[in-house]
């Protein structure tokens, strides 16, 4: 059979150019792809803490240490699991200056309220019912922590459940 | 027993479609625009460093007709984070919803479409444009088919051109560029493979004593 290099030429120079796209784009993941947050000053924030309507965080009062934000909810089971990582760390670091907090997640109050009476808290919770403030941070999803350095700008950010190791190495530095 | 339906029934039925229709009519709007304005609610700030957006408002604040279909708009062109393939608009999920009323509450300050879209890439990345820009190795995606179908017309073209008979063509028995057996030699002078199989026929035809 008589072969036609010109058609197979141009038909490999198409094809390899479509799986060259199709390898770039299988590099990444397909959520939370990129977030040009990273550096940035952290949106600021006022919210409730939970069980206290009185009190409000704000941003403004955060910067000087390190904090950790956590996104969460009762309904989300890595959440349940990262739960006891989150007490060792704010145990450890508390101490140190870093402040740990959490921030409710399409969640009812009082779950959260029976879920860390007994589960253990280390650290307030606050409360924002039009996750307004977890649109501001970019969360896709929960559970996801943010780690804010003295000056208040993002330094980090852990999609998924973390570990007392993965905060151990991110926080130390920070301090 | 009558056959006429039962008038009670009749009158839930034409309850549950007028029901239906209204459903329908108001269904996929997601927008909560009793909002109270941003400044009165907790978590929420009214300057632009506090609302998390580098610059103010690009427009001056549109009334509610237009902040509607305009927030519809911008809710159309942005992904749903925790959806698989659907827009802000079209999805029920929280995350959704929360991102509409966050659209609608900054078309309301008079937030541009680019600035909105900008700030919800600077969260989620390109990622959540629906109809993400043409950069890099992404115009292959658009120039492929294009290129394809144009070698494709001029392949087709050269090879019509390269069966078509010609003057100047030697007669009967040479193989034709397209490599086709002489089996019709016989027929006659055609180069053409249906002319010769239309000879071969007729010459058939004609061994059978007609």
């Amino acid at each position: 059979m008589k072969v036609r290099w010109g058609i197979l030429a141009g038909g490999l120079v198409v094809v390899g150019g479509l799986l060259a796209v199709l390898a770039s784009g299988f590099g990444g993941t397909t959520q939370g792809v990129s977030n040009n947050l990273l550096g940035r000053p952290a949106p600021p924030f006022a919210m409730e803490v939970l069980g206290e309507r009185e009190t409000i965080v704000r941003t403004a009062a955060l910067t000087g240490a390190p904090v950790v934000l956590n996104f969460w909810s009762t309904w989300c089971q890595p959440c349940v699991l990262e739960h006891p990582h989150l007490l060792a760390a704010a145990q450890e670091f508390g101490p140190r200056g870093v402040k740990f907090y959490g921030v409710l997640y399409n969640d009812e109050p009082q779950k959260a309220e029976r879920f860390l009476a007994e589960k253990g808290q280390g650290f307030p919770v606050l409360h924002d019912p039009l996750q307004r403030v977890a649109i501001d941070y970019g969360v896709t999803g929960v559970p996801e922590t943010f780690v804010l350095d003295k000056e208040g700008r993002i330094a980090h950010k852990f999609i998924g459940p973390v570990s007392v190791g993965e905060l151990q190495a991110v926080l130390r530095p920070l301090l | 027993m009558s056959s006429l339906p039962n008038p009670a029934l009749l009158r839930t039925l034409l309850l549950g479609a007028v029901l239906v229709a209204a459903l329908v009519a108001g269904g996929p709007s997601v927008a909560a625009p009793t909002d109270p304005p941003a400044a009165d609610r907790v978590g929420v700030a009214s300057d632009p460093a506090a609302l998390g957006l580098a610059e103010p408002p690009a427009l001056a604040p549109p009334d509610p007709e237009t902040a509607k279909a305009e927030a519809e708009r911008i809710a159309d062109g942005l992904r749903c984070p925790v959806c698989q393939g659907l827009s802000v608009a079209d999805s029920n999920a929280d995350a959704a919803v929360a991102m509409y009323a966050r659209i609608a509450e900054l078309v309301r300050l008079g937030y541009s479409q680019e600035q909105i879209e900008d700030y919800f890439v600077d969260r989620y990345g390109e990622w959540v444009r629906l109809d993400p820009p043409v950069e890099g190795l992404h115009w292959l995606l658009w120039v492929a088919p294009a290129l394809l179908a144009v070698v494709g017309a001029a392949a087709i073209a050269l090879r019509a051109r390269g069966q078509a008979p010609t003057p100047a063509r030697p007669p009967a028995g040479t193989p034709t560029s397209g490599g086709a057996p002489a089996a019709a030699a016989s027929a006659g002078e055609g180069a053409d493979p249906a002319d010769r199989h239309r000879a071969a026929v007729l010459a058939a035809l004609g061994e059978d004593g007609r």
